[in-house]
């Protein structure tokens, strides 16, 4: 089985390679497997199921909504009649039934319940001026009551059936009160709640002291009791995070009224940008950003009711990003220091973290005097490091692009110790036999680690900070940071998604168990294959950057070789006949200006500072190779018209052809002949040069496998697999080449 | 001698200055039509710039050259419409590389719209049968031998029906035995009533064919004369000196 698809990936990744196509990969994490449920509803029962505009709401609606999310599936909801739902279910129309279900003995007799995901009591509905005070006083009076409900029932069993009047839906029983057809109605006391909403002139009279307490559920067929259990793993799994409470607390804020929009319904999006290497705070699991800051962004997005949408990029471009309105929010560990805070605006802190040291088991370092003379590693401006700058100034620092790398200069003994936040520390010794924590930097400062938000943005700190003191508040933080920290060094899904209560039950890890009897490297080897490439379809990281690179390749080479051929006209113009001086001089400029400095300074310039505006990184790389590359292949042309001896243009011009026809039919096509290997060693020099698009955020194939070493901390493999992929590209690409210059040659 | 025929080209004082190098001091010449003349002297003496400066590749610093009445050197000339009526052959063949010895011949005629695909066709397998390379009408000319080479620059400058050729040192650059099938072409034409100058280290061929030769020398027309008087006594005494040293 493993073999297989050790296989099967293979050939699909050659293929890629060979036929250099761009794969469309659906990114789509809420509909992992693709199924979707069929949910009926009578949307006629407020607060648990209405629709506002063409829209599902209500408390139902929207539980069913966070449950099949957490199982990994889309809903589609129908609207039928709350009687003929009960059909419908147990001949499998439908899979799941919602519409206020009380879970009774009878029902249960032709369906299955959920777990009860709500309690109910009846209650009486009267106008506000009415004398009605206790149970007796209905004896009597005109009660209204919506057929087949558990008030109906209590209504006629309580009181005369000559009194009742049974209407069909809620807005029937209400025209009834207010048109003054009825005195009172009796219903569950939440959808009395909402009708008091809606109605200003009815009160709630809860004084129907015995009437029973209902559950309500939610109905399956009774042939399909896997689903109800799953459905049930996932609502005890939303019950306990705190979504569920999260749904129920909107409603109760928005007074149950029948005009609240879904908990769903987003009322826009926040762009958060992390760098997802940063565990237990900033990971990814699968394709899923995972993580306590990214969880603590989710639950903030639910309160908020705003849509987040998550984006990676490197720890120190996230500021730059929040400070240019590229992204809304930064969540990447930032620890609240004074030189930050002149840049971008932090929120109120949701974690404490301070300095300790990661280092070998077998270590004799003790105390922090040991560390003299010895050489130290940290992730580049963070907060180790400058704790290594500022106390440890005996010690040689060597600062890393991320933690992992550091860690790395641990385990290879390139440094003793490595200066890292505790939690992280945690994951990484969790992580990583033979590793020990030391908590002997007595001096660290304890930190704080805050959101960042662009300077001035006051609507979106105030939406963010507020959501946020209320989740510290209410113990969502602690719960979530609680979720992470019991789980340290492993590599788990989102609190919020349901792939958590899955892979405790054991789902896609245990396929390790067929042949025994390979052991040693090949065993080790193919594990860590498995675990840096199919675990967590982890593949998808090199499918994905591999696109995003070939794609960056492609266009910059385009840009490349319009603007060089234009550049190159340019120049050999002026060099043959001294015209075009001013665009000459520009064009020597530009040349001098991109050859002179570092493609990755002018990407980043192009990044930050000409498309300040834009967000549309792959554009915006494609554009900055296309720029770089021009400058190349403008010098490439060029030194392929001067190779062309001065005769051909000298008997062009005796011929009595003009300077432009002398150009286009004999000095080109035999300067393209002359540029055919340069231009294509451009492009493969170009393909490698893209390999740095990561630091304006975007996933190309070495920031893929970049990112696939964060979570695994295997340092060699993706960056293997990742080197033989471009070398790969490079091949096919040489093996074209060569045939268009060996038909080029043949030719004369 | 057809001195008495209308002139051709008139080139009065003409100099040519490469910086401080004073190549052409003040050249005087009158080319009558159907005139040949040979053009010989030491080398670097500036009888190639004088050649290349006839159809401009070369621009005089000084002077004036009227082709058929035409002052080509007055800026409002149109040079490529002028350049279509001399024809040149070069030292180096300058043929195109990238194309047939035929396309070689046709494109500039097609190019410049003055014959359509089918006459530049026809008018190629003609030069073609004349320079007795019609076997080579499709082959690349890196398969050509020099003198081949040669030959087939000779026809591609004919087919735009030039008034006049210019030819310089058209055999310097052959192997001894080619040189003899490039000058049989040259005396070919020659008969055939065409206005020539002729760049030429052969000084028997220059004899032969000649009308006139012009000894140039540090940049000026030192010695002109009939072939034979200007080989049978040579007045001038550089020219003595330096027909002592080739003959």
């Amino acid at each position: 089985m493993q073999r297989k698809q050790l296989i099967a990936l293979v050939a699909v990744m050659s293929v890629l390679c060979l036929m250099g196509t761009s794969l469309c990969v659906s990114t789509d994490v809420e509909a992992a497997d693709g199924r979707t449920l069929v949910v009926e509803t009578s949307p006629d029962f407020a607060p648990f199921d209405y629709q506002v505009g063409k829209e599902y709401a209500g408390i139902d609606m929207d539980i069913v909504r966070a449950v099949c999310n957490d199982m990994g599936c889309n809903v589609e909801f129908r609207t039928n009649t709350f009687d003929s739902i009960l059909m419908s279910v147990p001949s499998g129309k439908c899979d799941i039934g919602a519409s206020g279900f009380s879970i009774s003995e009878e029902r249960a007799q032709i369906v299955d319940f959920s777990i009860p995901y709500a309690e109910i009591n009846q209650v009486v509905v009267a106008p506000k001026d009415t004398t009605i005070q206790d149970k007796e006083d209905l004896n009597g009076k005109i009660i209204s009551v919506q057929t087949g409900t558990t008030g109906a029932d209590y209504a006629s069993s309580n009181y005369d059936r000559n009194n009742i009047k049974f209407q069909k839906t809620y807005s029937d029983v209400l025209l009834d009160l207010n048109t003054g057809k009825a005195d009172a109605e009796i219903v569950d006391s939440t959808v009395a709640l909402a009708q008091c909403a809606a109605n200003p002139n009815l009160q709630v009279l809860d004084i129907l002291d015995d009437s029973p307490v209902e559950q309500y559920g939610f109905i399956f067929s009774k042939d399909n009791t896997a689903l109800r259990d799953e459905f049930n793993d996932s609502l005890q799994h939303i019950m306990d995070n705190g979504l569920y409470d999260m749904i129920m607390e909107y409603y109760e804020e928005n007074g149950y009224s029948p005009e609240t929009p879904s908990f769903f319904t987003t009322k826009g999006t926040i762009v958060v940008e992390t760098s997802p290497d940063f565990p237990p705070y900033d990971n990814m699991h699968g394709q899923e950003y995972t993580g306590i800051d990214m969880d603590i962004m989710r639950a903030i997005g639910y309160v908020t009711g705003y849509n987040i949408e998550f984006r990676q990029n490197t720890f120190d471009s996230v500021i730059v990003s929040v400070q240019q309105g590229k992204c809304d929010v930064g969540a990447s560990g930032f620890t609240i220091n004074d030189e930050r805070r002149e840049k971008v605006d932090f929120t109120t802190p949701y974690a404490e973290i301070h300095q300790v040291l990661v280092v070998k088991e077998d270590s004799n370092i003790q105390t922090k005097e040991d560390l003299r003379g010895k050489t130290i590693t940290s992730q580049l401006s963070s907060s180790g490091a400058d704790y290594a700058t500022d106390h440890l100034k005996d010690s040689n620092l060597i600062q890393q692009k991320d933690y992992n790398i550091a860690l790395l200069d641990v385990i290879s003994g390139k440094a003793v110790a490595e200066v890292v936040d505790n939690t992280v520390a945690e994951a990484q010794v969790a992580a990583n036999d033979g590793l020990k924590i030391l908590d002997i930097l007595d001096d660290a400062e304890v930190e704080y680690y805050g959101l960042i938000i662009k300077k001035g943005n006051t609507e979106m700190y105030n939406l963010v900070n507020d959501a946020l003191e209320k989740l510290i508040a209410d113990g969502t933080v602690d719960r979530i940071i609680e979720y992470y920290t019991s789980h340290i060094g492993e590599d788990i899904a989102s609190y919020y998604s349901g792939d958590a209560a899955r892979e405790d039950t054991g789902g896609d890890d245990d396929d390790d168990d067929d042949d025994a009897a390979a052991v040693g490297w090949w065993q080790e080897l193919k594990d860590r294959f498995h675990n840096d490439f199919l675990k967590n379809d982890r593949y998808m990281y090199i499918f994905d950057g591999l696109k995003n690179t070939l794609i960056i390749t492609a266009v910059a080479l385009v840009i490349g070789l319009v603007l060089g051929s234009i550049v190159a006209m340019v120049r050999s113009t002026h060099d043959m006949t001294g015209k075009l001086k001013i665009i000459n001089a520009i064009c020597h400029l530009y040349i001098t200006v991109i050859r002179g400095t570092p493609v990755m300074v002018q990407l980043l310039l192009i990044y930050y500072v000409v498309f300040v505006s834009s967000d549309n990184g792959i554009l915006i790389a494609s554009v900055a190779f296309g720029i770089n590359s021009g400058a190349y292949v403008a010098e490439v042309i060029r030194s392929g018209i001067t190779a062309v001896p001065k005769g051909q243009m000298e008997a062009c011009r005796s011929l009595g052809m003009s300077n432009r026809m002398a150009m286009t039919n004999v000095i080109l096509p035999q300067a393209f002949r002359n540029i055919m290997p340069a231009i294509g060693n451009e492009g493969i020099s170009l393909l490698k040069e893209t390999s740095v698009a990561g630091y304006i955020g975007i996933m190309d194939l070495t920031r893929g496998a970049d990112i696939i070493r964060g979570q695994t901390y295997d340092a060699l493999l993706p960056i293997l697999v990742a080197a033989a992929i471009y070398l790969a590209i490079v091949l096919v690409l040489t093996f074209f080449i060569r045939r268009l210059e060996r038909r080029l040659n043949s030719a004369y | 001698m057809p001195t008495d025929s209308e002139v051709l080209i008139e080139i009065r004082d003409l100099g040519k200055s490469f910086g401080d190098h004073e190549v052409l001091r003040s050249i005087d010449l009158d080319v009558h039509k159907g005139e040949v003349i040979s053009i010989i002297g030491p080398s670097g003496c500036g009888k190639s710039t004088f050649l290349r400066s006839i159809n401009l590749l070369e621009v005089p610093t000084h002077g004036s050259i009227v082709f058929e009445g035409i002052d080509i050197l007055d800026p409002k000339t149109d040079v490529d419409l002028l350049r279509r009526r001399i024809g040149m052959v070069f030292q180096s063949f300058n043929l195109f590389p990238h194309k047939t010895v035929k396309e070689n011949i046709m494109m500039a005629p097609v190019k410049l719209q003055v014959m359509t695909e089918g006459e530049a066709s026809a008018k190629a397998d003609e030069l073609l049968a004349k320079i007795g390379l019609s076997d080579k009408a499709d082959q690349y000319p890196s398969r050509l031998s020099g003198g081949q080479q040669q030959r087939v620059a000779i026809a591609r400058a004919l087919a735009m029906n030039p008034d006049v050729m210019l030819f310089d040192e058209p055999t310097s650059a052959l192997d001894p035995e080619m040189v003899g099938e490039v000058l049989k072409i040259i005396k070919d034409l020659a008969d055939s009533g065409m206005t020539m100058l002729v760049v030429t280290h052969e000084m028997g061929f220059a004899r032969e064919i000649s009308d006139r030769v012009l000894f140039i020398n540090d940049g000026t027309i030192a010695e002109e004369n009939v072939p034979e008087e200007l080989f049978g006594n040579p007045q001038n005494e550089r020219l003595r000196d330096f027909l002592s040293k080739v003959l």
